[in-house]
């Protein structure tokens, strides 16, 4: 039912580059991507020693949550529901592509732009003055696995958001839960991060970042942590989801 | 015996609790073009969308060349053309590049430029698709239905907002296709469009069949129609088979089942009285009068 074939996958990547250009297109989408990242890293890292002992790792954690938050969470939530509200989504499900194929493709340019987005600013902070991460591989699995919960995340919102216009309040609660999480989480040294706080959904995007770059704490817990709110939003979202505006 | 691309039976299809397909029953063969007619409401789309697997069906079931669509969507669609009622393509995107993705999603793409040529798009191939005319972007929808020259052709109101010269090169691609051994399953509001390219056609009247035949069966039995005005003064008619009433204005209405003895009758009577019948008019049974009676039939029920 769900045959991964060559037709799959290239059509897959048709979709998503189309995608990438409509994004392109989209001069103010193309722009609010190029001009983000460093603006970001300027602004916190100008506060980088008032998260007390969290140092870069925090500044960087909250960053690439609060990246992700804009750019795949609310950006994948707008785009999905405005192709859901032009009937883009209810004829591209007439295609060939399975069901998740057709989201996969329209959603994987916000994930790259992301990495790339994260990338960026990781060396501007490094620029700015920050040390290098300690553990590389761990900053991309938080930007990597942090987007794509923010993808499914966004999937699950589109059931509550009725046009494009509407993303902008739907998506707050989530948004704010996130970054509220996250700050409550770093606020505290990795070693003193309960259960509770990694396990409000988004904080652990910004603890396996700071594991990352500081070096120090187990990083499964928040790993552990994606992967289930993923999981469970995924899940939901492959139950709830609606192809088009009519019922 | 020729093969059943799409078999329905005892459709039922609800929104909550609002049935809107109410036990339907339908078959198309391969090479054949079948017309679903009805007034808005009538659960036409419905229906199409449930052959097509895009809804549930509540009871009944569908085949499509040999397939459950709602459980086999995914092996269905590479056979299988859908141009819906309404359907949206990215604004962005030129003609060209639209055709080109979705040549791209399909198995048997076929030619994206041949395609747009068929539908006369070649011209506005590098246009953005928000700048195309309605019936042009009606035209794209339907060159991506046809795209890899599909096995089963699902086209809801293909037609609607084109003018008369797109809506004939339109009956000419479909009609080609049909030669083709295309099952195809049409929905429309044009009667003649109906009467130009359905070897069958159905009638659905709030979620039930009213009518379906071929188009000669389905005319069998309605009357001709005679109109004509009298001039002022004129004398009694002579005795017709006719129903004669009055219609619109002036006009004089005679229905009858037998239209030359009639009006041999009528014309006689009028020499015979140097009589001229203003704007004499003589109409065949069509489908129009099977359409009214259905409606008719409905207002009596309700
Ligand atoms: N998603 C939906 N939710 C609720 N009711 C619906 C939905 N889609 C259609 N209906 C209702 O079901 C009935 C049949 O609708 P449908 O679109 O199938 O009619 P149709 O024959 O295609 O009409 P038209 O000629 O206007 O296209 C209508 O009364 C319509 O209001
Ligand atoms: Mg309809």
């Amino acid at each position: 039912m769900t045959g991964l074939d060559a037709m799959t996958v290239s059509g897959t990547l048709a979709l998503a580059r189309s995608e990438l250009r409509l994004l392109w297109r989209n001069r103010l989408v193309a722009a609010t991507a190029l001009l983000l990242p460093p603006l970001m890293a300027l602004g916190l890292s100008r506060s980088s020693d008032s998260f007390g002992d969290g140092g870069w790792g925090a500044v960087v954690g909250l960053q690439i949550l609060t990246m992700l938050m804009f750019a795949v969470y609310a950006a994948a939530t707008t785009a999905v529901a405005a192709r859901r509200g032009e009937l883009v989504l209810k004829r591209l499900r007439t295609s060939e592509l399975p069901e998740w194929a057709v989201l996969g493709g329209m959603l994987a340019p916000l994930v790259g732009l992301a990495v790339v987005q994260a990338l960026l600013s990781a060396a501007m902070v490094v620029a700015f003055g920050a040390p290098m991460p300690q553990r590389p591989e761990l900053l991309l699995l938080a930007v990597l696995g942090g987007a794509l919960m923010c993808c499914a995340a966004a999937l699950l919102t589109t059931r509550i958001t009725a046009s494009a216009e509407q993303a902008q309040v739907t998506t707050m609660p989530l948004f704010f839960i996130a970054l509220a999480g996250a700050i409550w989480t770093i606020s505290v040294p990795s070693d003193e991060v309960t259960p509770l706080m990694l396990a409000v959904p988004g904080s652990a995007i910004a603890e396996l970042a700071r594991i990352a770059w500081n070096g120090g704490g187990d990083p499964l817990p928040a790993i552990a942590m994606i992967v289930v709110w993923t999981a469970v939003a995924g899940e939901l979202a492959k139950r709830l989801f609606r192809w088009e505006p009519r019922a | 015996m020729t093969e059943l691309a799409i078999e329905v039976h005892d459709l039922r299809v609800a929104y909550g609790d609002h049935v809107a397909v109410d036990g339907a029953d339908l078959t198309v063969a391969r090479g054949e073009l079948v017309a679903l007619l009805g007034t808005n409401g009538a659960g036409k789309t419905t229906m199409l969308e449930t052959i097509e697997g895009h809804r549930r069906a509540d009871a009944g079931s569908v085949r499509v060349l040999g397939l459950d669509p709602g459980r086999e969507r995914l092996r269905l669609l590479g056979r299988v053309g859908v141009m819906l009622q309404e359907s949206g393509f990215s604004g962005e995107l030129t003609t060209w590049e639209t055709a080109d993705l979705w040549r791209s999603l399909r198995r048997r793409g076929g030619d994206a430029d041949a395609v747009l040529e068929r539908l006369e798009l070649a011209h506005r191939r590098d246009v953005p698709v928000k700048q195309l005319s309605g019936g042009e972007r009606r035209r794209l929808d339907l060159a991506i239905a046809i795209l890899g020259e599909p096995e089963v052709l699902f086209l809801d109101e293909p037609t609607t907002g084109l003018d008369p010269q797109s809506r004939r090169r339109t009956w000419e691609v479909v009609g080609g296709l049909v030669e083709n051994g295309t099952a195809v399953l049409l929905t429309t509001h044009y009667l003649e469009e109906a009467e130009a390219l359905a070897s069958r056609i159905a009638i659905l009247d709030r979620g039930r069949i009213a009518r379906r035949g071929t188009m000669a069966e389905l005319v069998a039995g309605i009357a001709a129609t005679i109109v004509f005005q009298l001039p002022a003064g004129a004398p009694a008619l002579p005795p017709l088979t006719a129903q004669v009433t009055t219609g619109h204005g002036d006009d004089v209405v005679a229905e009858t089942t037998e239209p030359q003895q009639d009006l041999r009758t009528l014309l006689d009577w009028a020499d015979a009285h140097r009589l001229r019948l203003a704007r004499l008019r003589v109409r065949d049974g069509s489908l129009e009068d099977v359409f009214e009676r259905v409606a008719h039939e409905q207002e009596v029920a309700a």
